[in-house]
Formats: structure tokens, sequence, C-alpha cells
């Protein structure tokens, strides 16, 4: 673990994106208590300009609400639904995986003509299906994201389990005695996770636009503040405030580009160590 | 009248990046190499020969650090990879492009580096492939690699190493990975084409008994040392540092099979950058003495026949 | 020759992998007596490795029988045959890939232990312990990934966890092909001496010819799927009879003779020089 830390550590701009991720989830995590204004409640005037008034540091919206709480806020909603999206994705899709992957045969034929047929919907419409008919609230956009996000896992740990099981070491686990149940779940499953780690940041950094996508149409829990409901607001006046659609859409893209580097720096740190000549 | 050498090293030493630190894979290597001489860089892992060998084929990476020269007198300039020097190596099965035909591969060296045109570079191709003793070489040029064994791609690759006529040919373990049938006829097959165009050989190996059936002179290098070095058939029958010694009776105890122990040489050689002061192999040697453990031992004889030993009286 | 049922008795065994146009072992009979050293030689190709995965269960074959210690080993399933693989173990050619990448050393060597349930989980670190110090490696060694260790290193490691659930058949698959020859003669020194520690009997097949006389008394040939030749060691290698086998002697590399009159040129000088 330590071994796997410093390796990842040894990549720069993993390491910072890594902080900067930290650094906003401990932000989203304490937002109440960092910054005690109600995302919801009109607290001021409309339409202030950022560093105007040291009591809304970010200005205020157009219904007057201040944009700090909301930024944080939405960033705690950004980034709960992203990790539990990607975490039910890999989860589910990892036993989708090894399911096919171990049996083979026909069920692997059906669980893999059951991946084509999700994998053939973009994921985004998918995901829009399933709020209409789940609702808004964000335990449903967490459902639907995972529902199209799955299949990635799941095909990666298939293919796999696929390679590895006529390697040397998984046949010399057999001969050592260990029972089936314990080869797979010992010796197959973790050398065939590691990539399903990496692909995992790239669903969280998908969840992430997805989420925003949904609320910046209207579908996501219109209570709750959100990045992509700030956006769609701000529109109305982008020209005279423009900061308003400004100011979410800039922690998106720090939020999407510093997942995407951790997970760079993780594919690169849990990628099998060659040994020396 | 001296013959000018094909290839001249003088101190060669080598780092060669690692984490946490460099490691020195080479120390001071002084090498001579004839036109037409087969030498054996003979060693086991760890000991620098393919270090060395890389290096004379300027392949090391680019934050290896080199110091010491390495100098080409016979060619006058700086050797063309292809043209003046072939390459073998030891993986039949990574050596050549799984996309290319053979024909393909073959034909590449000639349109690079004599200039030929792909309609006669595959010809010349057919004729290699023929030489090199694959059969029905009219029919299998057009074959992509996956279609030989492996015995056949190491004949694929010597084809390639040698079809523009190069002055030396280096193989690093080309036999290591076939099995002893097919490794007997690559080295005829080695033997046979050096002979034929005069090309020198520099082949890096673990066995002496290959080192032994087709080089004029073996140098035999420890912790990225030269120990000794002289002609093959001497050096065979009468070794004069302990390692060979050592070396040699396992191997000569492998080929009686009068059974017992092996006399294996106790110990491992030490790490890279962790070799002890004085004579890396004194931990090991059974003539050790106390200088051993103190001085490095300085090399005895000249540059094409010598030892570097304490115990050795030449 | 009478006496005790032989250890391992194979029949008629054949194997013809599918979309192969010739099968990969033919009616291939053998058999190996308790602590008995028996060498399987042939050039790649001649189905040794395709052998040694059917007699250890790891592949079907088409048809032949394998009886091991009395019991027939193809009707064994499920969980008598998991059991019955704390007596016959087996011996990769690469190190390297036969050890799992993601997991410390020591618990892969302690996978047979904890399989057979041989030791209770606190007495296994001990028991792992011990059985690094048999095959010569510093215990601590255990908490290492396989990429840590050298190439002797993690064939010793290999060995350990074969012989984890002291079995009685040993198949070694190219157990030092991969190693350097000052390696290689400590392996196999470790592993006659493990062998008369345990009584171990063992099938092991190379395509060198000096690993098979240094460690067999009796050989095997194979050759295009069938054995075409068997008889003792010295003997069948210094008289072969059958095509293959003398193929196999003539391309062995032989050093130069020793002169008896070049030994005492070889013999380390009296008097160090004392410059």
């Amino acid at each position: 673990m330590t071994d796997l830390l410093a390796r990842f550590a040894r990549d720069r701009a993993a390491l910072l994106a890594a902080g900067v991720l930290a650094g906003l989830a401990l932000a989203a995590a304490s937002a109440p208590l960092l910054w005690p204004l109600d995302p919801e409640a009109v607290g001021g005037p409309p339409l202030l300009r950022p560093l105007g008034d040291p009591a809304h540091p970010l200005g205020t919206d157009r219904l007057g609400r201040d944009v700090l709480a909301r930024l944080l806020h939405g960033a705690r909603l950004s980034l709960t639904v992203a990790f539990a999206a990607a975490f039910a994705a890999s989860v589910l899709g990892s036993a989708v995986g090894l399911a096919a992957g171990l049996a083979g045969g026909r069920l692997d034929e059906l669980l893999m003509r059951v991946t084509d047929a999700f994998q053939t919907v973009p994921g985004f419409l998918l995901a829009l299906a399933f709020v209409s008919v789940l609702g808004p609230e964000a335990r449903s956009v967490v459902l639907a994201i995972a529902a199209s996000a799955w299949t990635g896992p799941a095909r990666l740990v298939r293919a796999e389990i696929a390679s590895l099981a006529g390697r040397d070491f998984v046949l010399a686990a057999v001969v050592a005695g260990l029972p089936r149940r314990e080869v797979a779940l010992r010796v197959l499953l973790p050398n065939a996770l590691p990539p399903v780690v990496a692909y995992a940041a790239t669903s969280v950094a998908s969840a992430v636009l997805i989420e925003a996508a949904l609320s910046f149409l209207g579908l996501a829990d219109p209570n709750r503040a959100s990045w992509g409901a700030m956006i769609a607001e701000g529109r109305a006046v982008l020209v005279s405030e423009p900061w308003l659609s400004i100011l979410p859409g800039l922690a998106l893209l720090l939020t999407v580009l510093a997942v995407n580097l951790v997970g760079e720096g993780l594919n690169e740190a849990l990628a099998p160590r060659r040994a020396r000549p | 009248m001296r013959l000018v050498p094909l290839l001249e090293l003088r101190g060669l030493s080598v780092s060669l990046p690692a984490e946490p630190a460099p490691v020195r894979a080479l120390r001071g290597l002084d090498l001579e190499l004839l036109p037409g001489e087969r030498l054996a860089l003979v060693g086991e892992s760890g000991s620098g020969k393919s270090t060395a060998l890389l290096a004379i084929a300027g392949l090391l990476p680019d934050e290896a650090e080199i110091t010491g020269g390495r100098r080409f007198p016979a060619l006058g300039r700086e050797p063309t990879p292809g043209r003046d020097l072939g390459l073998v190596l030891q993986d039949p099965f990574a050596s050549l492009d799984p996309v290319l035909s053979v024909g393909e591969q073959i034909g590449e060296v000639l349109v690079a580096h004599r200039g030929a045109r792909w309609a006669e570079a595959r010809r010349a191709a057919v004729v290699l492939l023929g030489r090199v003793g694959i059969a029905e070489p009219e029919a299998r040029v057009d074959d992509p690699p996956h279609r030989f064994s492996g015995g056949q791609r190491q004949r694929i690759a010597i084809a390639m190493a040698i079809a523009a006529g190069p002055r030396l040919l280096l193989a690093d373990e080309p036999t290591s990975a076939l099995d002893t049938v097919v490794q007997a006829q690559i080295l005829d097959l080695l033997d046979g084409l050096v002979r034929e165009q005069g090309t020198a050989l520099l082949l890096v190996t673990h066995d002496l008994a290959v080192a032994g059936r087709i080089a004029d002179r073996i140098a035999v290098l420890y912790a990225g040392r030269l120990v000794e070095c002289g002609p093959a058939a001497l050096l065979l029958r009468h070794p004069r540092h302990p390692y060979t010694r050592a070396l040699l009776a396992i191997a000569r105890a492998l080929e009686a099979g009068t059974g017992g122990p092996l006399a294996a040489i106790p110990g491992t050689p030490p790490e890279p950058g962790a070799e002890p002061p004085g004579c890396s192999f004194a931990p090991r040697c059974p003539l050790a003495f106390a200088r051993c453990a103190e001085e490095p031992p300085a090399w005895r004889g000249h540059a094409r026949d010598g030892v570097a030993c304490h115990r050795a009286d030449r | 020759m009478s006496g005790p049922a032989p250890l391992l008795e194979v029949e008629g065994l054949t194997k013809r992998w599918p979309g192969a146009t010739a099968p990969a072992v033919t009616e291939v009979s053998l058999a190996v007596a308790s602590g008995e050293r028996v060498a399987l030689v042939g050039a790649s190709g001649s189905g040794k490795t395709t052998l040694a995965r059917l007699i250890l269960r790891l592949v079907e074959p088409d048809r032949g029988s394998i009886r091991f210690a009395g019991r027939d080993l193809l009707a064994l399933r499920g969980e008598a045959l998991r059991r019955i693989r704390a007596e016959l173990q087996l011996v990769f050619q690469d190190p390297l890939a036969a050890l799992d990448p993601r997991r410390r050393v020591g618990a892969q060597v302690a996978d047979p232990l904890r399989a057979h349930r041989l030791v209770p989980r606190s007495g296994r670190t001990a028991a792992v312990a011990a059985l690094f110090e048999r095959v010569g490696l510093d215990p601590a060694l255990a908490r290492r990934y396989p990429h840590e260790l050298s190439g002797g290193q993690r064939q010793r490691v290999a060995i350990a966890r074969a012989l984890a659930s002291r079995p009685r058949l040993l198949l070694l698959d190219e157990p030092v092909a991969q190693l350097d020859v000052s390696v290689k003669a400590q392996i196999l020194d470790l592993l006659e001496r493990l062998r008369r520690e345990d009584g171990l009997a063992w099938l092991l097949i190379t395509h060198d010819l000096g690993v098979a006389r240094a460690a067999s008394d009796r050989i095997l040939v194979m050759a295009e799927g069938r054995i075409v030749e068997e008889g003792p060691t010295a003997a069948v290698l210094a008289a072969p009879r059958a095509p293959a086998t003398r193929a196999l002697v003539a391309a062995e590399l032989r050093l130069p003779p020793l002169d008896p009159r070049d030994l005492s040129a070889t013999a380390p000088s009296a008097n160090p020089r004392t410059t």
C-alpha cells in the first residue's frame, strides 16, 4: 500500500490534482461549517457582483441567493453523486464481469448480450430516461448514471479474467490446492481490478458531467443547489453578469480535470511492476 | 604489422537509471576485437555483459551515464546500426514485428542501408532466407512471423542482422530461449555465416559451452568488471580466475553426470552498487586471502589475454 | 520388477488440443516408484509440458488412465481432487510467471498450508519461516513481492510452496532452465538435499541433458508426443538408440576435454604474490 502511494506520489501532476480534489471534498463536506449561509435563502440583494460585499464574496444570483454557498453545496451534490455512481457502477460491473469471465459458455454469452444492450444506448439518454421515470432526487440520479456506466467495468473485468485464467500463477494456485472460490477472489479478482480502478476515475469524471447536464436541463432536484442548474440560471443574464455561469463552469472544469489527472496517476501506480532482468 | 582493431573499449563504465539511485552496471571495461574475430562475453545475470553489448551498439537509454572510450578504428567513423553493426537478441518472439511479413522486415534493412529498391530487396530476402536455412523461402517470404517457430524466427532475425553485410555482428544470448537441438543448429548457422563473410562476432552468453563452440576468445565478466580473458581453447582448459574455474567445474560436473553435489559456488553475486571493496568475487572465493578484500586486483597480462586476480601468477 | 505398486502409473494417455493437426501426447505410459528420480527429456514441442499438465489434472486427457498412490486420479472430482493435490505438486518453469505479482511471496507459500488446513492460523508465520529456511532463504524475504527477488530466489520460493504440503511426488517442469549456471547448480543441489530429507519421488522435465544426468536415475525420452526410449539415465545417454535421443545427445555442446596433465597446471599456486 505504501509502495502504491509512493509510486503515485512520483507523478507531480497527479499529486497536485489529488490535493485539489481532497481540498474540494473537504470543503464540500464541511460546507455548512465553512460558510454557514443557506444556499436556498434569499440573503441579499440580487445580482451582487463578486468581491463587492464581504458578506457575499462571490456575489449573489438572480434571486439574491449567495453564490459561494451555492457553489459549495453544489460541490457536495456533484461529488457525492459522482463517487456513488462510479462506485455502484464499478461494483455491479465487476460482479457481472467476474461471473461472465469465470462461467464462460452460455452464461457468459447471456451477460455479454445484456451488456451490449446497455452499451448501445448513449449514457446520457439512458440517464435521462431513468430520471424521468424515477424522479429527480439525488438517489435516482446515482442509479441513472450507474445504469449505463457499469458496462465499462464489466467488459474490463471479463477481459482481464479471460486473459488471466490460463496464466501460470493461476494454475499454481489451483495446484496449491486452493478451492475455486478462493482462486477467483484471492488471485483472479485482485489482478483483474486495477484497470477497473483506473477506469473508475473516468467514470467519476463523466458522472460529474452527466449530473451537471441533467441539472442544467432542469431534470434534477430543483431544491438543491447544483452547478448545472447554476449555469442554466445564469444564461438569462450571461451578457451582463457572466460570472453567474462562469464560476460554476470553472468549478466543473477544475473538478473533472483533477479527477482525470488522479485517474492517470492511479493507472501508472497500479501497473504491475516489471522485474529485474 | 598489427591489425587495426574493429572495436576498442577503454575503461568503459555505464550507470543505468534506476530507483532509488542509478546503478553502475559496468565498471571500467577494456576490450579489443579484431576484424573477423569471434569473442564471447561470458557472465551471469548482473555481470554487465548485456549492458556492454548495448553500449557497443549505441542502444543504451539516453539517461544512461557512459564514461570511457568506445572506438571503431578500422571503420574510421561511428558505426551505423543495421549497416556496420548487426544485432540479434535473445527473445525470438519479441524481436520481429508481428505485423510485417518476414520478407518486408529483411527487405527494410536492404532498402534503408543498401539503397535497394523493393523488388530487388524482396529477391535478396528470399536468398537470405534460404541461406539461414528456412525451407521453401520463395513460398514463405510473405508469411508473417507468427507462422514460424522460435528457432525459425531466430534464423530470420539473423538474416535481418547480416542482410546489409555488417562488419560486426552482436548477439545477446541468441540461443538461451531455444532447446538444445535448435541451439546447436543456430550456432552452426552463425558459425558458418560469420566465417563466410569474415564478420566479427561479439556473442554474449552465460553458457561456457556455447562460448567454447563458437568463439576464438572468451572474456569473463563478474559484477561489472572483466576478470579473465584469453583464447577460448586455452581458457576452457586452463582457467586462471577462481570464478572461471568454478563455472567450468559446474559445467563439467553436469556433463559428466557422476552424481553428488555440483560444486555450486556459495553465496550470490553482489548487488550493483553494493560491491565489496577489493575484489568483488572475494566473499565467494575459495582462494581469497586478506589482500583480496582490501585491494581490487590489477589486470595481469595484456588487452587480449590476461586475468585480474591476486592469486594468478602469469 | 516386484515390490510395492508404483507411486505414479500412467497408461495410454492421449491428448489432442482442439484444432491441432497432430495429438500433443499419444499413448504415453510410464511409472514412477516411490523415492525414484525420473527425467523426461525431449525437444520443445515433444509434448513434455502437456504430459505434466495432464498428470496434474490441469487438462483432461482424451484417453488413458492415471493412477496415483493406488487411486484412479481421473475419477476424482471437486473436493477429493483438490485434497489429493497436497501429495502431488508441480514446480513451474518460469518462477516469475508462477507467482502472483500482487501478493507477497510468504502468503503464496502459505497457500497449501491454508488450503489443506495443515497448520492453524496462529502457527502459519512460523511454518512459512521454517519453509523459507529449508530452501535457503532468509525468512525476512517473505514480506517481499515476486518482482523484488532474483530468479534464483523466486525458484526457491516456488520450491518452498511446492514442498509445503509434504508431497510424495514432485513434477518439475524445466526448473532451472531460466537460471544462470551457478544458480542452476545451487538449486539442483538444494532439490537433491530436500528430496533425500523427504523421501520424495520426482518427474523432472527438461531439454538439458546435463540436468537430466545430475538429477535422475531413470530417463524417458519423448518425441512428437510419444515415449521413444527409456532406461537408466547414464546408460541411455551414453549409448542412445532412438533417433530422437541420438539427436539430443549429438546436439549437446561439450567443453574441450581436460587432459589429466592439464590438471596440475590449473592448481592454484601455493605462494601468492606478495608485491
